[in-house]
Formats: structure tokens, sequence, C-alpha cells
């Protein structure tokens, strides 16, 4: 029957809508079946921690993320920013922008 | 890309430092033409991240959080309130801050819940951020004058964003008729409490 519903099992069982079976309740209800989670799972779970290895030295790698907009803008207008973190030592560089082009403009 | 240029600029002359790799999601403005061909010229190694996945690049966006939590306490501290709730909220309701004792004690939220239950007969106690001031109203559930007109409620929001841009109403909406004082309370890093009250 396949990884069917432990209810519906119990409810076949009982009833005698299907024949040769028996299910023993007296172990409670089975609440969790690990293959059929494991069958669902499209991905493995994120790790929570840094994984891989970090920069051994300052400069060696940096981290950049643009944010925004906010709903506020600030009094020069501004309503994203960009920020450059490194990972060695996260010296933290921000800059403020208008328009998430800015980040952007032709070189 | 100026900001990154003047970025590279900065590190350059101030740190004597190149950058080797840049972390960043897959955003457009990272994956430009222009900027691939910068990267190059320069010799930087770029790495981006898997779609979808902001926490590849954890540091980058743990930063955020950092930020906004600075700038709010900054914020209140300054006593600029305002900027904190976005223009919604700012828009659509007055409020105004109670200053509070530094150890705000269950005692110390009750005696004032009761001053003011004088004038309103309702409040609704709402977008408690921590767990600590979750039990902290907690124990004051249970100490609360039965009937009355009084309600109690209380809601956990924790995301960055939601403070500024829906304000602290929407969730309470359906819950608001009828209630004439909403109160709530949002603890910074710092522990610092501000109390909102609106009619």
């Amino acid at each position: 029957m396949g990884h069917i519903t432990p209810s519906v099992a119990c409810h076949l069982a009982e009833n005698g809508l299907v024949s040769g079976i028996k299910v023993d309740l007296t172990s409670g209800e089975i609440t969790f079946c690990e293959s059929c989670v494991y069958a669902k799972v499209t991905r493995k779970p994120i790790a929570k921690v840094y994984k891989g290895e970090h920069a051994k030295e300052f400069g060696g790698e940096v981290h950049t993320d643009l944010w925004g907009p906010t709903l506020i803008a600030t009094l020069g207008g501004e309503s994203y920013y960009i920020s450059f973190t490194d990972n060695k030592t996260r010296l933290t560089y921000l800059h403020l922008l208008h328009q998430k082009s800015e980040a952007l403009p032709g070189l | 890309m100026k900001p990154y240029q003047d970025f590279e600029a900065w590190y350059h002359t101030q740190h004597d430092t190149q950058i080797k790799v840049l972390h960043s999601d897959c955003g457009g403005e990272y994956l430009s033409k222009d900027f691939v061909n910068h990267l190059k010229a320069v010799g930087t190694q770029q790495k981006l991240t898997v779609h979808n996945t902001p926490q590849h690049n954890r540091i980058a966006k743990r930063l955020n959080c950092t930020l906004l939590e600075k700038v709010r306490a900054m914020l209140h501290d300054s006593g600029l309130p305002c900027m904190l709730w976005g223009k919604q909220s700012a828009m659509l309701f007055g409020y105004k801050i109670i200053p509070l004792p530094k150890h705000l004690t269950a005692e110390h939220l009750l005696k004032l819940l009761l001053a003011r239950s004088q004038t309103f007969n309702k409040f609704i106690l709402g977008d408690l951020v921590s767990g600590y001031m979750l039990r902290m109203v907690g124990s004051l559930v249970g100490e609360l004058p039965k009937g009355n007109g009084w309600g109690l409620m209380m809601g956990v929001r924790t995301d960055a964003e939601y403070t500024s841009q829906q304000g602290i109403w929407s969730p309470l909406n359906e819950m608001c008729t009828g209630i004439h004082l909403i109160m709530s309370c949002y603890l910074t890093r710092g522990r610092k409490i501000m109390i909102y009250l609106t009619q």
C-alpha cells in the first residue's frame, strides 16, 4: 500500500475493507515516517553556521549586497545602499544610493 | 560601477589591499557586462550565490539587520521616533512616547496600563519583539481585572522590515473595532522599550 496515511490504514483494517492485514494499535498511532520526509524534501538544509573556508587575509574575500528601497528616504533622498564587508576583518564600506541603477552606471 | 570603484580605490589607498574575491548574490547589478568586465580587468574573482539562497551570502545579509538595529537604537536615543515607523503608520496615527523606567518590570507595566485604563477602557498590547517581553507580559495576564472590557493581545514579529513597512497595526485590524487604545512595545537589542499609544 505504499506509505499510506496511518489513520486510513487503521480505517481499512477496522472496517474489513481489506482482508489479510492486521494493524497493531497497541503501540500507539504512528505519526512520523522518516522515509516519507526524505522523499518529500527537495534540497538539503542550509547550514546554520558559515561553511567553507574563511579568507585567510584582509581583502581575501569581500561580501556585497544591495539593500532597499526604504519607505522613508534619507534627507538626501537616498533609499538604497550597497554594502561591502570584508570576510576576515568585517571592515565595512557603505554607499548610499538614490536609485538601484546608480550601483551600476556604465563604467 | 561607481560605488564599487570608490570602494576599490579606498581599499587600495587606505588599506594597501586588493580585493581577491567578491562575493555577491545574483542581482542584476552584479551580473551586468560592464561590471563583470571591470572585475576581470582588475583581476578580482567573482563569486555568486545560488539563486533564492540569500543564506549563502550571510555575512552581507546579516549586516542589513545589524544596521537597522543600530539605526533604530540611535533614532530612539535621539528622540526621533517618527522616522522608525514608516510613512504609513505615521500618517495614519498620531502617537506619543511615555518614558519608562530603565529596568521595566511587570509591575511597572501593569501600573502604567492601569493608569491609562481610566481614560481608555480597552487596550491591546501587541508586537512584542522578544521572548523576554512575552514572558514578562504573560505574567501580567493573570493580574488583569476580568471583565470590564479588558483585552490583551500579543503578537510576535521579528523581521526587520515589518515595523517600517506595514506599520504595527495590520495584524490587529480585525480585532481593533471598539478598542480605543493600542499599545505596542518594541524591544531593541539594547533593551530599550518604546510604548506607543494610539487613539
